[in-house]
């Protein structure tokens, strides 16, 4: 038998372990880098890390009723607020583009206009940021709510534009047809047909958008300053500024929950996602 | 003052007509200085092979293509101009394009609702047409279009375009997905729909069988052009050009030289029943495989021909012959009752023939 056939038969014998093998490299790495620090801030949050990381051996609730009062509530209420009026502007600005990229533009365009959306992306965050900072002074904007929300509208475009293409660039055009040669004039085919077959884009796209801004920290530090706190931006206060990292620690829980209890309603509601 | 009437005539018998279309996509002319009448109430077919431009044609009708030039008149009225939401028509697409998120009664009545029925009327339609394609109420009317089989949804899609009352139903290879059973099936369903509710049918196919079996009349189209219009017996027996012929059905296609007393060819003179004119030109002679005689019987024809069998292939109910004559190949179509089809071998020598009159046409090259 060749060392080929021994190590295939190795393999037949022994396939958890083969898997295990072939997974082994991502679950060291999401255990260490992902899995631990979240244990870590569980175990924060509930005063099980004392001072100068310390094992106490208590739990507490106190972090989390401290992380309950009105001031973190009324931010926790501002950046709901705020990733709502950037999930509808990403959504009002991206569908007439998608529309336009799926259903009108020219089939040899199609790529290149696609690319052209995405290759601005490929520039850091920080600097496309450090870009709007330079425009939104010259506009006079600066360090206001309108210069947050284009920002962090600017930022989560694409997003929201390319699930929504995908599924209009899905989008049967003979059905559209049949809905003309049926009666119906453009505008009632598009709310009849072509909006609730692109309602897994947009279900997409919204989640996409939504909850990653709740959490958003740098956009509302660089073009707020001060005056837009968001949960991202307090929890960073608390960690950092503060060095309280308990409180911080059962904010960040909460908010985690407060987003996964959303997402589990969203998708309930909405059904399927295209992702 | 004539030629006014004569076109208000036109207009109250025929359904739709066609004057002069053209359509160009780039370098490509889809419908070349098309004319055409499609009368009230009949089964009407645009047969040609892909790429020939008679779904073109159709979607023209429709008013999902505007022509470059040409003029569209759809029950007495010039739609040219107007686009398909306000024509009045009916259309079953290729692939059906039912509505995915829509139930069947919800897709049925979708051209009702957006007309303003009420409720009550809107059921009793959508209810009537599903009786009408056989698909029972109570079953399907909830399902969605995914859980439905492709002849079930073919039956919906109809449903749906009829629904509506239009002036036209419009057509556009709806049988291609279907294997040949159920298609077969569809075919004469189709047929038995047209005849219930009476409304003209325009019905565009590749497949001469389908035109053959349903149609009151068939346009058999060619690069953008009308090559003949007639009824399914006129375009297969009267074929009035070589590609009309070898298009619909089959024929053997023998090349000559119309001379006083027939046709020279290398297989010798063919006498044909009518020549047109054509003295001195070159030919082409059309011949179906089912008009030639084979065996004794054929020795004695007008046309009379001795040859090799090289080939033959039992079909079921016809059998089919394989006939060489000086270097030509015949093609010899025979029930397989006949009497002489026990005694048709391989590399034995046989006659073939036929009387003039019986050729499919003389087509000159």
């Amino acid at each position: 038998m060749s060392m080929a056939e021994l190590l295939i038969d190795f393999i037949r014998e022994h396939r958890s372990l083969t898997i295990l093998l072939i997974l082994g490299p991502a679950l060291i790495y999401l255990a260490i880098y992902f899995f631990a620090p979240f244990l870590i801030t569980i175990l924060y949050s509930i005063g099980f890390i004392g001072r100068r990381g310390v094992i106490t051996w208590k739990v507490t609730i106190e972090f989390y009723r401290q992380a309950f009062r009105g001031v973190y509530l009324k931010v926790f209420y501002n950046s709901i607020v705020l990733a709502a009026i950037t999930t509808l502007g990403t959504l009002v600005m991206s569908y007439p583009l998608a529309y336009y990229l799926a259903l009108k533009a020219p089939k040899k365009w199609k790529n290149t206009l696609v690319i052209g959306i995405i290759v601005p992306y490929w520039v850091s965050f920080l600097l496309r940021t450090y870009a709007l900072m330079n425009i939104l002074t010259m506009l006079g904007q600066m360090f206001t709510y309108e210069a947050v929300v284009i920002g962090m509208v600017y930022d989560y475009l694409p997003f929201m534009i390319l699930p929504l293409y995908a599924s209009l660039e899905k989008l049967d055009k003979s059905l559209l047809e049949a809905s003309y040669t049926l009666g119906a004039s453009p505008l009632k085919t598009f709310l009849k047909v072509t909006l609730p077959l692109s309602k897994p884009g947009i279900a997409s796209g919204t989640i996409l958008v939504f909850v990653p801004a709740i959490g958003e920290f740098v956009v509302p530090v660089m073009l707020g300053g001060a005056s837009v706190p968001t949960i991202g931006v307090i929890t960073w206060n608390l960690f950092l500024k503060f060095h309280n990292w308990w409180r911080g620690a059962a904010l960040s829980i909460l908010y985690i929950a407060v987003v996964l209890a959303a997402l589990i309603i969203y998708v309930k509601k909405v059904g399927e996602l295209e992702i | 003052m004539v030629e006014k009437t004569d076109y208000i005539a036109s207009k109250v018998e025929n359904m739709v007509i066609l004057r002069d279309i053209v359509k160009k996509f780039g370098k490509v002319v889809a419908s070349d200085h098309v004319n055409m009448e499609i009368k009230r109430n009949e089964f009407f077919s645009l047969l040609g092979p892909s790429g020939s431009g008679k779904t073109t044609l159709l979607r023209i009708i429709a008013g999902l293509e505007k022509p470059d030039s040409g003029i569209v008149i759809l029950d007495g009225r010039d739609v040219t101009n107007l686009p398909p939401y306000k024509r009045n028509i009916g259309m079953v697409f290729q692939h059906l394009a039912l509505f995915p998120h829509m139930t069947v009664y919800d897709n049925i009545a979708y051209g009702l609702k957006i007309r303003k029925l009420s409720n009550s009327e809107v059921k009793k339609r959508v209810y009537d047409m599903l009786e009408l394609v056989k698909m029972p109420p109570e079953i399907f009317a909830n399902r969605k279009p995914g859980q439905l089989s492709g002849g079930q949804q073919q039956r919906v899609a109809i449903a749906r375009a009829l629904v509506t009352e239009p002036a036209v139903l419009l057509l556009d290879e709806p049988l291609g997905a279907l294997d040949l059973k159920i298609r077969q099936h569809m075919m004469l369903e189709l047929k038995r729909i047209q005849r219930t509710v009476g409304t003209t049918f325009i019905y565009v196919t590749h497949d001469q069988g389908e035109a053959l079996v349903m149609s009151d009349r068939i346009a058999v189209i060619r690069e953008g052009r009308v090559e003949q219009v007639g009824t399914p017996s006129e375009v297969y027996e009267k074929p009035k050009t070589k590609f009309v012929a070898s298009f619909i059905g089959e024929a053997n296609f023998i090349d000559g030289i119309v001379k006083e007393e027939g046709i020279s060819t290398s297989i010798g003179p063919i006498k044909v029943s009518r020549t047109h004119n054509l003295l001195g030109k070159r030919v082409v002679v059309s011949i179906r495989p089912e008009r030639i005689r084979i065996g004794e019987e054929a020795r004695f024809l007008e046309n009379s021909y001795e040859g090799k069998i090289r080939e033959v292939v039992y079909k079921g109910d016809t059998l089919i012959v394989m006939v060489t004559l000086d270097g030509i190949g015949l093609k010899v179509s025979i029930p397989s009752t006949h009497p002489e089809s026990r005694r048709l071998d391989i590399n034995t020598r046989t006659w073939v023939g036929w009387n003039a009159g019986d050729e499919a046409g003389v087509f000159e090259v």
